[in-house]
Parts: structure tokens; C-alpha cells; sequence
């Protein structure tokens, strides 16, 4: 754009440059693209930041290729070499930001061993049904099985609760206990396995893509750190299609669950699924923003 | 803090280097994470926004030998910029009216036929042809009359303190 004249003299090609640079940051996006470039900036330095330690602390595996590295540094003795050839991680800048929540989960993790999380399950979208809505608490993991309470409270008519204590799982309505199961079965008994993506997040979510998820995403862009992931169809019906994981930008920590089932996608529309017995349409954990828990005995107390 | 005060400045900075908007952003992000990792060899005592521009530059170059492109910027045009930027940096930190806003008003000040010229080329975002078509000019003249106009709005800039 600047001609010769310009171009020999180096103080007039630099004000044709400025003064372009200039109306470059002008346009109307400029501000948006401003916060964009500074968030992505602070992704880089945060992604710097883990990838150090999490690099040095990952198992030696050199035919593994290079998208399947950020797995590699994560598995950590909950996943197989064999898994790594089945992922799909869309992109580069995935990878990296994936290794980065990753790791920082992790390192969470370790540090928290209560939580408690507000539970929306919204029913069928062909069903006229209230959404149930509950709570869940994890207080700690003795013996690496989580102590855990998971109440629905709303409707009344459908109030429901599940946990596991130090007797092993059970299942109580208003009326008193339904049954007992054994404390290993929490995790398929209790929300079909969504609730391990509560309390063991990224254990949880390798566990998934190993048994048939692609991770789809990996987002640092928002306030919240975001993995998702997608379903392949060889995965059995009753797990979800999407699930989502939300972090705390600050501490890590799971900030927000959420789990869909999209039976279009399988070829039955959700609409004609009918009944009852279907999955829900989607099932949203939110943290509940309290440092303080409520004292719970973790008792069926009915 | 100190990435949104440099944000803006910095990538004029950059933008005016490179004069690629892709690669504009690359060397933004690069600069902004090795400056993060060198932060610790930074004299405090010193300006920062220079340190920071010494990155760039030297981002820049990096990527333009990486990517073994044919982008090459005489160091006395590096210089020049260097010294607008610095006074950019001032005002775009400093000033009552943000440097952009003067621009605008520099804008307004220009002969009809070269504002435009502007008008249609940075806020139109539109090419050299469509000034030529638009005004019913010759490529080369339309060349011309935004290189002059360019340069009207440099003298502007430096008459209200925006550049040195």
C-alpha cells in the first residue's frame, strides 16, 4: 500500500504503517478482539505455567503421537496405551488447553474432598414433567469409595434419595429404606455414573473417552475452563451424549456439570422416544457456592 | 493489569511491523508469553513498554524466519516506528482523548477528497480498486491520494501530540 516514495524514507513508510495499524484498531470488533487476544495471552501463560510438571511427570511412551500426548501426561494408571489410538482431539490448541485443564483439575482434586452441588434433572422434552431438582454432597473417599448423599427434593411426590456410607450404598424414599447395594456399585446405582464425573472429574472423563467419547472441545476462552465430550454410537444407550465440564477458573475445581441425552442422534428423535423409561434430557450439577457445608451424617434418615 | 494497559499500543505496534493481521496476532501472543516468562530479567527501573516492543520486533523476525517469508522491514523503518510507537504508547496511556479518538478527529479534518478516500478504504474496509472505482480514479492516483492522506493524518497526530 505505500509506494517507492515511501519506501525510501523510512520515516514516512513508518507513518503510513502506524497510521494503518491505527485504523486497524478502529474497527468496530477491535475492542472484543481485544479481550479475545488478552484472554488467549493469559491461556498461553496459564498453559505454560502446568505444562512443565506435567510433562516431566508423564510415563515415557514415544510411539504415542503427538495429539495423544496431553492423555498420556493425564492417564496417570486409570487409562491403557490402547485408549490413546481411539481419541480424537480436534486441534492443536485443544491439545494444550486440554493438558492444561487437565492438569490443573487434578491438582485440584487432591486438594478438595467435600463438595456439594445443586441437581436440576430435566425431564424428557415430550413429557409434560416437572423438573426433579436435589442436591448432591461428597464429603470424602475412604478406602477410595466416596461418601456421598444425593437427595431429590422437588417434586415432593417424587422425593427420592440415594448414598453411600459407611455400610455400603443405599436407596430411600420418604417412606424408608429401599434397598442396599454394594459401596463399589455407587457408581453405576447412582445417576447411572454421572455422579463419578462429579467426584472424580478427570479420572472420570478419561474413563469415558476410553470406553467410547471423543473430546470434542477444550475451551479456555471463557471465564470457566470447559471440557466436552461426544459420545460415539457404540457406547451403551444409557449414558449420556454430551457431557460437559465446567471448571473454576481460579481454583479448578468442578464449577458445573452438565449431561445430555439426544436420542436423535442415534436416530430416534427425542420427541418420539415416549414412556418413562428414557433418559432424562439433561442433568445439570451446579457448585454450590458455600465454603461452608451443612453437617451431614450420611444416615438414610426417613 | 499491565497486559490491558500494553494491549493496545502494543498491537498497533505489531500491526504496523507486520502488516499482516493473522501474524499480527501470532506475534502478540508470543510476545505477551515470553515476556511473561522473562519478566524476572526486566530492570523495573526501565520503561516497559520498550522492553515489551524489543520482544515483538524480535517475535516477529523469528516468525518471519520460521515461516521463511519475504516480509522484510528495514531496521532504520523499524527504528522510525519504534519512536512512534513510544509516543503512542504515552498517549494511548496518558491522554484525555484516547489516540484513537484523535485519529477520528484528523480524520474529520481533511481535505473532502482524501477523507473519502479514507472513509471508503479503512472504514469501508475495502481495497485500493474499490477507492479507484469509487472515485473514479487510476489505481496509482488512488495510491497517491491515500499516501497523502496517510501523511496528513501523521502530521495531524503529531500536531495534537499522538506521535512524535
Amino acid at each position: 500500500m505505500n509506494s517507492d516514495e515511501s519506501r525510501n524514507d523510512p520515516n514516512r513508510e513508518a507513518d503510513e504503517r502506524i497510521i494503518e495499524a491505527m485504523f486497524r484498531a478502529t474497527h468496530a470488533t477491535e475492542r472484543l478482539d481485544e479481550e479475545r487476544r488478552i484472554q488467549s495471552a493469559m491461556d498461553a501463560i496459564r498453559a505454560s505455567e502446568v505444562a512443565a510438571p506435567t510433562v516431566s511427570t508423564a510415563p515415557t511412551m514415544p510411539a504415542v503421537s503427538r495429539r495423544g500426548r496431553w492423555w498420556v501426561a493425564a492417564l496417570g494408571g486409570v487409562g491403557s496405551i490402547a485408549a490413546l489410538v481411539a481419541i480424537t482431539v480436534l486441534s492443536q490448541p485443544s491439545e494444550v488447553r486440554a493438558e492444561r485443564i487437565i492438569a490443573r483439575a487434578k491438582i485440584a482434586a487432591e486438594n478438595v474432598d467435600s463438595r456439594r452441588f445443586d441437581v436440576v434433572i430435566e425431564s424428557p422434552l415430550n413429557l409434560e414433567l416437572p423438573d426433579r431438582e436435589g442436591w448432591v454432597e461428597v464429603l470424602s473417599r475412604p478406602e477410595n469409595h466416596p461418601l456421598l448423599r444425593f437427595e431429590v427434593s422437588e417434586p415432593i411426590d417424587q422425593a427420592q434419595a440415594w448414598g453411600v456410607d459407611d455400610q455400603g450404598g443405599w436407596e430411600a424414599t420418604p417412606q424408608g429404606l429401599v434397598s442396599r447395594f454394594r459401596r463399589a456399585e455407587w457408581s453405576e446405582r447412582i445417576l447411572g455414573g454421572g455422579l463419578d464425573l462429579l467426584i472424580d472429574a478427570i479420572p472420570a472423563m478419561l474413563s469415558r473417552v476410553e470406553k467410547g467419547y471423543d473430546l470434542v472441545a477444550a475451551t479456555t476462552r471463557t471465564m470457566s475452563p470447559t471440557l466436552v465430550a461426544t459420545k460415539r454410537f457404540t457406547v451403551d444407550e444409557k449414558s449420556p451424549d454430551r457431557i460437559r465440564v465446567e471448571f473454576d477458573a481460579e481454583t479448578y475445581e468442578v464449577s458445573l456439570l452438565v449431561l445430555e441425552w439426544d436420542r436423535s442422534m442415534r436416530g430416534i428423535p427425542r420427541d418420539q422416544m415416549g414412556g418413562l423409561t428414557g433418559p432424562p434430557a439433561r442433568i445439570t450439577f451446579t457448585r454450590r457456592a458455600t465454603g461452608n457445608l451443612e453437617a451431614t451424617d450420611f444416615q438414610p434418615r426417613w | 493489569m499491565l497486559m490491558r494497559q500494553n494491549a493496545g499500543h502494543l498491537m498497533a505496534f505489531i500491526r504496523a511491523l507486520v502488516r499482516n493481521e493473522s501474524l499480527a496476532e501470532d506475534v502478540f501472543q508470543e510476545t505477551l508469553l515470553v515476556a511473561w516468562r522473562r519478566f524476572d530479567s526486566f530492570d523495573r527501573e526501565r520503561p516497559f513498554g520498550p522492553w515489551l516492543r524489543g520482544i515483538a520486533h524480535l517475535t516477529a523476525l523469528a516468525m518471519f524466519r520460521k515461516g521463511k517469508r519475504e516480509i522484510y522491514v528495514d531496521s532504520a523503518v523499524v527504528e522510525a516506528i519504534e519512536v512512534r510507537a513510544e509516543a503512542l504508547e504515552r498517549s494511548w496511556m496518558g491522554m484525555e482523548h484516547h489516540p484513537l479518538e484523535t485519529l477520528q478527529d484528523c480524520v474529520g479534518r481533511l481535505p473532502e477528497r482524501y477523507r473519502d478516500a479514507v472513509e471508503i478504504l479503512y472504514r469501508g474496509d475495502r481495497s485500493v480498486a474499490d477507492v479507484a472505482a469509487a472515485t473514479e480514479m487510476g489505481l496509482e492516483a488512488a495510491k497517491k491520494r491515500l499516501q497523502r492522506a496517510r501523511h496528513l493524518l501523521a502530521d495531524c497526530l503529531r500536531t495534537k501530540g499522538v506521535l512524535s
